[in-house]
């Protein structure tokens, strides 16, 4: 280094850079890890309201008349939401199942299906709440008219403080892949 | 391990990483005491071992008639799975995916596979409603897939013997292993729920023996 043989009443302007760049990068980490909550990347199908992203949403074509809807609810706000309601034009009614479960791999071999109601789902500021297969999905009962692939279908979710938010859910076929969120 | 292992393998296949790794940190492995996974495994499901035998009991078909599940499986490559056809999560999920990866198979798998589907609800999935829900899925392939009901004794009955917890709550809490008997009546892999086309395909030619 030539940092011994710079003049001593000066800063090396090499050591200037460095620390620049040290402290630059620690301000960019701290304001990434942070803003990580509270303005994170939303995926292009995103929509936001009043403090609340849904994305990444898709219906399973239906083998009967019940579906099932998945998407990705997330708190970029900074105050706590609740879903109260669900409901789609398509069915007779919907309700929310099993919000929370752990992915299904987690329990081993062993595992079962289960359809347990989450009626409200509480979302703290940052907290990010994925529907996948067998971990939780909007259930669509009576489902009315053809819900094929290429179509779409309204989902509407309601919230205590950001109203209702209405997504558009595109239709994968039934023997299609999951989409990956 | 068994989450590693999942998780390896959707790496592996560059499947979906994402819905099976967020949680992989703060949970344990939870693996039943009837199955064992290994690192090394051949398959991309899950491996049973020991194997287990094919199972025998007797139901009714979409069809309305008597169907001997091990007189009419017997050396024939076939997939067993508890379900009910109201279930509007796996179960449509894991049929699909049989459906997918089985119409992608070589021919002399996709020619013979027998899927049977055991309804856990048997006071609504009567014959008709399984044959409509079954039309949704074997459409594409040779061999049509048979739904089975019975009374619920007798649906509990073929759970148990088969080795899978016998369904709760209406049918709705209920198994989500799709058991694979090669030929030899031994079925070695099971795959769940979340499992994709492109595990079971890979899984077919090994598990047919």
């Amino acid at each position: 280094m030539s940092v011994d043989q710079v003049d001593p009443g000066r800063l090396p302007w090499r050591l200037v850079i460095a620390l620049l760049a040290v402290v630059l990068g620690a301000t960019a980490l701290v304001m990434g890890l942070r803003g990580g909550d509270r303005s994170p990347r939303l995926p292009s199908d995103a929509v936001t309201q009043g403090g609340i992203a849904v994305y990444g949403a898709y219906v399973r074509e239906p083998a009967t008349d019940t579906a099932a809807a998945y998407f990705t609810i997330r708190n970029i706000g900074d105050t706590a939401d609740t879903v109260v309601a669900v409901s789609s034009p398509v069915a007779k009614s919907a309700m929310l199942h099993d919000v929370g479960k752990k992915p299904m791999s987690d329990e081993g071999p062993m595992d079962s299906g289960s359809m347990v109601p989450s009626p409200t789902v509480v979302l703290e500021p940052g907290d990010v709440v994925t529907l996948q297969p067998g971990s939780g999905h909007l259930m669509l009962d009576g489902v009315t008219g053809t819900i094929v692939p290429g179509s779409t279908v309204n989902l509407k979710l309601v919230l205590e403080h950001a109203g209702t938010i209405t997504v558009k859910a595109p239709v994968v076929g039934l023997t299609e892949r999951a989409p990956s969120t | 391990m068994l989450r590693r292992l999942r998780s390896t393998a959707a790496l592996l296949v560059g499947a979906s990483l994402a819905l099976t790794g967020c949680a992989a940190s703060d949970q344990g492995g939870g693996v039943a005491s009837v199955s064992q996974v290994a690192n090394d495994s051949a398959y991309r499901g899950v491996e049973l071992n020991p194997e287990w035998q094919r199972p025998s009991f007797t139901l009714t078909d979409q069809t309305g008639q008597p169907y001997d599940f091990k007189a009419r499986t017997t050396g024939v490559p076939t997939i067993l799975y508890f379900g009910y056809t109201h279930c509007p999560d796996v179960c449509p999920l894991i049929m699909g995916q049989l459906s997918a990866a089985i119409d992608a198979a070589p021919k002399d798998i996709r020619s013979k596979l027998q899927v049977v589907f055991v309804s856990t609800d048997p006071v609504t999935d009567t014959p008709p409603v399984l044959a409509s829900y079954l039309s949704k899925f074997d459409g594409a392939l040779p061999v049509k897939y048979v739904g089975l009901t019975g009374d619920v004794a007798s649906v509990e009955a073929a759970q148990s013997t088969t080795g899978v917890p016998v369904a709760e709550d209406g049918g709705k809490t209920h198994s989500t292993m799709a058991i694979y008997y090669g030929t030899s009546n031994e079925a070695h892999v099971a795959w769940l729920a979340n499992t994709n086309a492109d595990d079971i395909g890979h899984d077919l030619p090994i598990g047919v023996k």
